[in-house]
């Protein structure tokens, strides 16, 4: 991957992962909120976790070029952003999993009250998992810029 | 008698589980990992894989497996009872793991 490539891709990742998490947001209130879900909380659940694996796809695949060519320089710079990236890759994997497992869950339980209060825990964790992981990718990235 | 609205309660936790034990498997690949010694990586050259696609292959697998079993082996009866209590079980799972990923870069 081109360094330009690298930085494009990178960029629609926090993009598309900010849209997801302010997607998530939405049925983590909604379902609080009221006593069933809507075809809006459906929507925003299943489009929500939907940005979020993609988010999390990008991701991966930079990940190869971040660990080869981005990494060890940042090392000897900045160590502590190295570690917190590490970090941020363990809570957004774990962050797309509770989206995906909270927006399928309503789906097949919407009825039910226990139904929903699953997928609105999931949800929930998605939500805050993934809004550690933005900082912390706020974080590494104030690092790994090219400084002057 | 299974309430029309608990039908989909066996998918569901299937999915709840599935969910948890993904997170579980992807931060107890990782501690294992780091408890049972690992090479600085500022000494490595070369790698066959890169860890970080394994763990999530493993966990994903892992997932699936648990999910499958407990959507197919669960009664409707038992899976609702499950149900009503994630919001404390899955949290009780899953901040820990995200916690000791913090710890465990």
């Amino acid at each position: 991957m081109s360094p330009e490539a690298f930085g494009w891709w990178i960029r629609i990742h926090a993009q598309l992962a900010t849209l997801a998490l302010a997607l998530v947001l939405h049925p983590v209130l909604t379902l609080r909120a009221r006593r069933k879900a809507t075809r809006w909380t459906h929507l925003t659940a299943e489009l929500g976790a939907g940005l979020l694996l993609a988010a999390t796809a990008l991701g991966w695949i930079a990940y190869g070029t971040y660990r080869a060519r981005v990494k060890p320089a940042l090392w000897l710079g900045h160590p502590a952003a190295v570690l917190r990236f590490e970090t941020k890759e363990h809570l957004a994997a774990m962050a797309a999993a509770m989206a995906l497992g909270g927006a399928l869950t309503l789906r097949v339980a919407h009825r039910s009250p226990a139904g929903r209060e699953a997928a609105w825990i999931q949800l929930l964790l998605a939500f805050g998992l993934g809004l550690l992981a933005g900082g912390l990718g706020i974080f590494v990235g104030g690092s790994a810029q090219p400084g002057w | 008698m299974t309430s029309s609205r608990d039908r989909g309660a066996p998918a569901a936790l299937g999915l709840t589980l599935a969910s948890t034990v993904f997170v579980a498997s992807y931060a107890a690949q990782r501690l294992w990992s780091a408890l049972r010694g690992e090479p600085d990586w500022t000494e490595i050259i070369v790698s066959a894989h890169t860890p970080y696609y394994w763990r999530c292959a493993i966990a994903l697998l892992q997932a699936g497996l648990v999910g499958i079993v407990a959507a197919l082996g669960t009664s409707s009866e038992l899976a609702a009872t499950a149900l009503r209590f994630a919001p404390v079980w899955v949290p009780a799972v899953v901040i820990p793991m995200a916690l000791a990923m913090a710890a465990v870069p």
